[in-house]
């Protein structure tokens, strides 16, 4: 068909012949422009189009606008990884009763090194080794050129060794934030605090027995001890155990009235800064962990019994004429008066042979059950874990028999720590009232007390104390001023299958005023020795009574004890006789 | 073109250059002031660790016994011994429950006046 056809013609109409009329119509590509339309008008779809995506950014816009300026939290700054953040202490500080800082953390940092990033691994190396001389160059040169890894290199570098690296001005040597436990009272209180290892975990003391308190909270923990008064007793008991040439020694200040523990000193200490130098035997803590034979000491706790359980009158008299034998055992006393004795002359003159009457009068059950109040037979809990179980025997042999029941009765057959007898001799003097012993201090100020003897009991107790330190051998703890009253003891020690007298353990325990007590203090001493000094004698009166005498003297004005030695002695004895009937 | 949508074509344009420089302005404030808040609590918790390291500094310099050595060697004071402190009863003054200085005084006049009357009769007497 010919394009110039009718059919053709109706078809392409873009096509037209020469001369050929144009008619523009609907139909037409155009038909839909209107030539009187604006340009806005002709491009509305893209308009719309274009308005829709700018609105859409807007809305972008002001979404993000909200979320900046409303919402904080949708926001968060980028870390600056050139700035490192310092890590919080995570172990609270330890203090003494009035906020004296005795355990602290410190921040330290680690040196790490990125082996990827070392420059120069020799010179790196060399240059290390000049500023930590305990690194071997060997090992550190081994580690730089390693090329890959992250090594530590050094654990708590300080401020001068950590501006001395950064000098060196190489990438791979780098620092991780971390802490350092130390004690800025070094020995002062090295047996109760305790100390931890490089990980900062405790090994011993508080730090080791109250470790979940310790890192958990970020309140400092708060102890009873003072440490002014823990470095007058320390500096004492220093002297004291060079003087007497004693193995060891501990002392033992605490308040009667809740058990709290002022001053806990036991020696030969060590330095928890410095605990790899140290000798183990100066870690043993003697206040809690010692367990000894007592002695003498134990006779406060036998005449208490008795007088408490009505065994015994204070009135009565015992028969000390001569050695008391028994089935396998003959007792005799240390000085023998030979004669009947009081109660009170059987502690002043502290006689073996009445105590023991006493005891097996008041027989194996008394006894049993007493020495079960007063905690003889167990751990006591206290905040440390060096803690010791006392030593008693078999109940079976205990109960039958009688020179266990005597033995004890005076001293010997049962071990306990120092701790057990300070404190079952506070509840001896205090009232009647046991108060378990505290390191730390509780926040209500409370204290659980059981009672274990009498009133009466207790009042007759603190008379028979101030009777032995006035008439027996507690006569050098006589202080003017402070009416002290107290009982000593001076145990031998079991050197194989024998008792040996030249070896032995003395025991003070005292409480001052006794006329209403409030602090009692135990010293005892590890093995003193026979001096010139002494004229030849190391019993407790010798040198735990006049080591105990000094130490009272110099902490009573401490603790805002008051003294009344300006009184007439006449009146003082009668304000003492006084209290006792309160 | 209609004036009415010029200026409202213009109006838009400028409102969305108002609204871009707001924003734009607001953005930089907002991370300005964040950056100020980060370096304030960078410096907030070195302040604390220092004051953390000072108070250990402190207790090591408040030990007991660098305490004592130094009281020893610089100042003549000494521990308070029992003997130092006395109560008010040894006190050399004769003051009785409720009476005041002024009433002491008088009652010693009032003595020594009777006294000097006694003295003066004793003295007539013997004349």
């Amino acid at each position: 068909m010919s394009i110039f056809s009718e059919k053709n013609k109706k078809k392409n109409r873009n096509l037209y012949m020469p001369g050929e009329e144009i008619n523009i119509g609907k139909k037409d590509m155009f038909a839909q422009w209107d030539n009187a339309q604006s340009f806005a008008t002709i491009c509305k779809t893209r308009i719309m189009f274009g308005m829709g995506v700018c609105i859409l950014v807007f809305f972008i816009v002001a979404l993000r606008l909200f979320g900046i300026c409303v919402l904080p939290n949708m926001y968060k700054p980028q870390n600056n990884t050139y700035h490192e953040q310092a890590k919080p202490i995570h172990r609270t500080n330890i203090v003494d009763v009035n906020g004296n800082i005795v355990a602290t953390s410190l921040p330290t940092v680690d040196l790490n090194v990125n082996a990827k990033n070392i420059l120069s691994p020799r010179q790196t190396s060399l240059d290390l080794v000049k500023i930590f001389s305990d690194l071997d160059f060997d090992r550190v040169y081994k580690i730089l050129k390693k090329g890959r890894g992250n090594y530590l290199l050094k654990k708590g570098v300080t401020p001068h060794q950590q501006a001395l690296i950064l000098k060196l001005g190489d990438p791979g040597l780098e620092f991780i934030n971390n802490e350092k436990r130390v004690y800025p009272h070094k020995g002062l209180l090295s047996h109760i605090v305790g100390f931890t290892n490089i990980d900062n975990q405790g090994l011993s003391g508080i730090e080791k027995g109250m470790e979940d308190i310790i890192v958990e909270t970020q309140i400092p923990l708060r102890l009873t001890i003072d440490i002014g008064v823990q470095d007058t007793i320390r500096s004492i008991l220093y002297a004291n155990v060079k003087k007497y040439k004693a193995a060891g020694a501990t002392a033992i200040l605490m308040d009667v009235n809740n058990g709290e523990i002022i001053s806990s000193v036991s020696l030969p200490d060590f330095d928890p800064n410095n605990i790899s130098k140290q000798d183990i035997a100066a870690q043993f803590n003697k206040a809690t962990f010692y367990v000894y034979e007592p002695g003498s000491v134990l006779k406060i706790f036998n005449t208490a019994m008795a007088l408490d359980g009505g065994k015994i009158r204070i009135s009565e008299s015992f028969d000390a004429t001569e050695p008391l034998k028994l089935k396998a055992h003959t007792i005799r006393d240390f000085h023998p008066e030979n004669r009947w004795l009081s109660v009170e002359e059987t502690l002043v003159h502290s006689s073996n042979i009445a105590s023991a009457r006493i005891a097996l009068k008041s027989g194996f059950n008394e006894q049993y059950n007493f020495l079960k109040k007063i905690k003889f037979m167990e751990k006591l809990k206290l905040e440390i874990i060096e803690t010791a179980m006392p030593l008693v025997p078999p109940a079976d042999d205990w109960e039958k028999i009688d020179s266990k029941i005597a033995t004890i009765g005076y001293g010997y057959g049962i071990s306990v720590t120092p701790l057990h007898i300070i404190s079952a001799y506070s509840a001896m003097i205090n009232g009647g009232i046991y108060h378990n012993p505290s390191l730390v201090k509780k926040a209500d100020n409370s204290s659980d007390g059981v009672r274990v003897i009498s009133d009466n009991t207790s009042k007759q107790m603190r008379k028979l104390m101030r009777a032995v330190v006035t008439k027996g051998s507690g006569k050098k703890a006589n202080i003017l001023g402070y009416d002290v009253g107290g009982k000593t003891g001076t145990a031998n020690k079991l050197v194989g299958n024998r008792y040996d007298s030249n070896n032995v353990v003395t025991t003070f325990v005292s409480a001052f005023p006794i006329s209403n007590p409030q602090y009692a203090l135990l010293v005892m001493m590890d093995s003193p020795k026979r001096t010139k000094e002494t004229f030849g004698f190391n019993t407790a009166g010798w040198n735990s009574v006049p080591t105990a005498a000094e130490i009272i003297e110099a902490v009573a004005p401490q603790l805002n004890v008051q003294a009344n030695y300006d009184l007439d002695e006449v009146i003082s004895n009668k304000i003492i006789e006084a209290s006792y009937g309160r | 073109m209609n004036i009415n949508k010029l200026a409202k074509n213009a109006l838009c344009m400028v409102l969305i250059i108002f609204s871009v420089t707001v924003s734009t302005h607001i953005k930089n404030s907002v991370y300005r002031l964040e950056n100020e808040l980060k370096q304030l609590e960078l410096q907030n918790k070195e302040d604390a660790q220092n004051i953390h390291v000072l108070n250990a500094e402190w207790s090591n310099l408040n030990n007991p016994a660098r305490l004592r050595a130094l009281a020893k060697k610089h100042i003549a004071l000494k521990p308070v011994k029992a003997e130092q402190i006395i109560n008010y009863s040894a006190l050399p003054f004769e003051y009785e429950a409720g009476e005041s200085q002024r009433d002491i005084a008088r009652k010693h006049i009032a003595v020594m006046a009777q006294s000097n009357k006694n003295l003066k009769k004793m003295a007539n007497a013997s004349r």
